[in-house]
């Protein structure tokens, strides 16, 4: 056991700062969805890849999760929508269980598989107004693989990593530009793009303090991922065949940008066995908004055009404004009835209530980070049929969860007349649902 | 086999409806400030992008523009011919339902010279919109000492009633705007430098400040170095329910040598009260030279902005969107 811990911790040591993921957001797999996301304490299949890796340990069984999700934002400002993307993909979960001598442990691994894109990566002007928490954040593909083990005393504990990658990429031209005629061009094309893994550390605890009662926590790490690009120019310009008007001139432009944010959380939860029917759970996560930075592109240009120098005049950029995020706390509330036990079949219903404040000030200012509170109402069911034959000898469960966030309209009003965006008001709806099966081996 | 079944239920979703084009940058809020860009060239369309309104031997300049009801743009702009006499001018109308296509009632003159003293010379329209085709034109007027005319029409333009008499001293290329309470007209003044206001109650009786509310800023390098021409004025409600005033100009970096067009470019300032005025910040022009005598209407999260620019020999009026 002292060598697994010892396997988890450096794990999570190596962790670098990473990317965001529409798990973060819209939540994975349907039992949890459906309750609020209020499932740190009381998860109790592979979903708890995502919301507690400690959990992973409670079960003899191979589990295995397969669902989709399917996630559309109808967000607007000023009464015209902004065409938010959807986010939508398959969500896997694996857990495996195991022994190491005398210690249970398990294994698992989750996976959100977006089937648009993969990876969604755009960088915008400062001042260009945009969802900030569903621009890019939702159209990310999600990995993470953990590792749990039970420990004396109804405790158990887990950990892992999750992967992103992060994007570092140069574009390189040589040759002759063309001038006056840019078609006359002669270059040759070098590219070099790297998609580097990053990784970033989650961690939890659950106690079964009493035998109706769980407690736990987590702890998921933040990150940064950076978008780092240089085009790069080298060459004469002139006409072919004609002595160059400028020799071996140069231009570099260097885009250095926040692609994505994820800040880092921690959640204190408990999951109450109330009947033996009924089930309560509340989360209370705290997310670390106040590091984020503005994610616009700091844009550094290098250019040697030799005798024509003094004719160039790039301004230098101006100092990208600070977003002055705050750090936010959210209560997440979710129950779970059991309405009918019969032999064939078990029935359950579910739902739940979410309170997001958001992290973003009014936007008064220079920036325009749009962002509203948040009132998430969720509600659900599910079936477990215990047995289907076949191969298939342990119960099967199909769960299914609806999902609406509302975001009450938010006015920001500028301090100067002459913003070029002025007063607006955002409002939106977030419509959600998952469909997750779940199969015991 | 049941399992299969259920199995293919649950996942089979996953395998992907049609891809979307990425999102979330539809009809972001704007104050309809900037930057402006001007329309480019389609050979499949016919109009002659980005012109509007364009001759070898006739200048077009100092257009305005407001809304067509029932959708598209009616157009207006100062004719003038480059024969003697000198400042020997005309406004015409037109309407047009798109800018990539031709307008469907071709520019014609509406408002001609008959005034004595307009000096054969009207110029520089700027319509107020009071709705339903009821229009306010204010109109530059005379040639020795230039002043703002006013008229009323009633059918959209077509036809004007003239006020006998110049409502405003002094003035010349003015634009007026109103809030519903308070009326302001921002001008230049013959043979002073910047951009003067004048305040009505009614749009009739016009009281001018005695100081300019914006100037040339002098700073080498400045597209508004040398000087400030060709207002529009406009208001501008917010969604928040408050307004503002906006304020587009041509400014001049340098002068241009004998014979050449100046080259402007078109700057923006705003105001909550029409007394502080302040310049949009980086000092650049929300659209580059060659371009002046802004005229510009904000609709929601788009604006289109009519400019005169030199297209050959001759001035014309071409048209810029934002975003």
């Amino acid at each position: 056991m002292k060598r697994a811990l010892t396997s988890v911790l450096a794990l999570a040591a190596l962790a670098a700062p990473a990317a965001a993921n529409p798990v973060d957001l819209f939540g994975f797999g349907a039992r949890a969805q459906s309750m609020g996301g209020a499932a740190t304490a009381g998860t109790d299949d592979a979903s708890a890849n995502y919301y507690n890796p400690a959990r992973l340990a409670g079960s003899d069984d191979i589990r295995i999760d397969v669902g989709y999700h399917l996630a559309q934002p109808l967000l607007s400002v000023d009464g015209h929508g902004q065409g938010v993307d959807s986010s939508r993909g398959l969500a896997i979960g694996l857990a495996v269980p195991g022994k190491v001598g005398a210690a249970r442990l398990a294994i698992g691994a989750g996976l959100f598989l977006p089937d648009q894109q993969i990876t969604r990566t755009r960088t915008l002007p400062s001042p260009q107004p945009r969802w900030s928490l569903y621009d890019n954040r939702p159209q990310r593909l999600f990995l993470a693989a953990n590792l749990a083990i039970a420990l004396p005393g109804r405790l158990s504990i887990g950990a892992g990593i999750s992967y992103m990658s992060s994007t570092q990429g140069d574009v390189r031209l040589r040759g002759l530009v063309g001038f006056p005629d840019a078609s006359s061009s002669q270059l040759v094309l070098n590219m070099d793009v790297d998609l580097k893994t990053i990784r970033y550390p989650q961690a939890g605890v659950s106690w079964d303090a009493l035998p109706w009662l769980t407690l736990a926590a987590t702890y998921r790490g933040g990150f940064t991922l950076v978008l780092d690009q240089t085009f790069v120019i080298t060459g004469d310009i002139g006409s072919p065949g004609a002595p160059p008007l400028v020799d071996d001139g140069f231009l570099q432009l260097r885009s250095v940008a926040q692609d994505l944010f994820q800040p880092a959380q921690v959640t204190a939860a408990l999951h109450a066995r109330v009947t033996p029917r009924l089930a309560v759970g509340f989360d209370l996560s705290w997310h670390r908004w106040s590091v984020f930075e503005n994610p616009a592109a700091q844009i550094d240009i290098e250019l040697d055009l030799r005798d024509f120098n003094d004719l160039v005049n790039i301004p230098p950029q101006d100092p990208l404004p600070a977003p002055h995020f705050h750090d936010i706390a959210i209560p997440r509330l979710g129950v779970e009835y059991v309405l009918r036990h019969a032999p064939r079949r078990t029935w359950r219903v579910r739902g739940g209530y979410t309170y997001e404040p958001s992290p973003a000030p009014e936007q008064f200012g220079a920036t325009n980070f749009i962002d509203n509170d948040k009132h998430t109402l969720s509600a659900g069911a599910g079936v477990e049929i215990p047995d289907l034959g076949g191969i298939v000898l342990r119960p099967v469960t199909i769960d299914l969860s609806l999902v609406t966030t509302f975001l009450p309209e938010r006015e920001h009003r500028k301090l100067i007349a002459v913003d070029p965006v002025g007063d607006y008001r955002s409002r939106g709806v977030v419509l959600a649902g998952a469909l997750s099966s779940r199969w015991r081996f | 086999m049941r399992a299969c079944w259920l199995l293919v239920l649950a996942s089979g979703c996953g395998i992907g409806i049609a891809d979307d084009a990425s999102g979330g940058s539809d009809d972001l809020p704007t104050a309809g400030a900037g930057p402006y860009k001007k329309l480019t060239a389609d050979e499949n369309t016919p109009a002659d992008e980005p012109w509007l309104a364009t001759d070898r031997v006739i200048d077009f300049t100092e257009p305005a523009l407001v809304a067509r009801p029932g959708g598209g743009f009616t157009f207006f702009f100062t004719r003038e011919s480059p024969d003697p006499p000198v400042g020997d001018s005309e406004i015409w109308r037109g309407a047009i339902a798109d800018f990539t296509h031709l307008p469907d009632e071709p520019p014609a003159p509406v408002l001609v010279a008959d005034q004595a003293w307009e000096e054969g010379h009207v110029a520089a329209p700027s319509i107020v919109d009071l709705g339903g085709g009821h229009l306010l034109a204010y109109y530059e007027g005379g040639l020795a000492a230039p002043a703002l005319g006013r008229a009323e029409s009633t059918d959209g333009g077509r036809t004007w009633q003239k006020s006998p008499a110049p409502v405003l001293a002094d003035a010349a290329l003015a634009s007026v705007a109103t809030d519903g309470a308070l009326w302001l007209a921002a001008f230049t003044r013959p043979g002073e430098p910047g951009l003067w206001l004048a305040r009505s109650d009614d749009g009739v009786a016009w009281v001018a400040d005695s100081v300019p509310i914006l100037l040339p800023t002098g700073v080498p390098d400045s597209f508004e170095a040398t000087a400030l021409a060709s207002p529009h004025l406009a208001w501008l409600e917010e969604s928040s329910g408050r307004g503002h005033w906006a304020l587009w100009y041509g400014g001049l970096e340098e002068l241009p040598d004998p014979g050449d067009a100046p080259r402007y470019a078109i700057g923006y300032a705003a105001s909550f009260d029409g007394m502080d005025w302040d310049r949009l910040g980086g000092g650049r022009p929300v659209l580059s030279a060659p371009a002046g005598a802004p005229a510009v209407l904000v609709d929601g999260p788009r604006g289109t902005l009519l400019f005169d620019a030199p297209n050959g020999r001759r001035m014309a009026v071409g048209v810029a969107l934002h975003p």
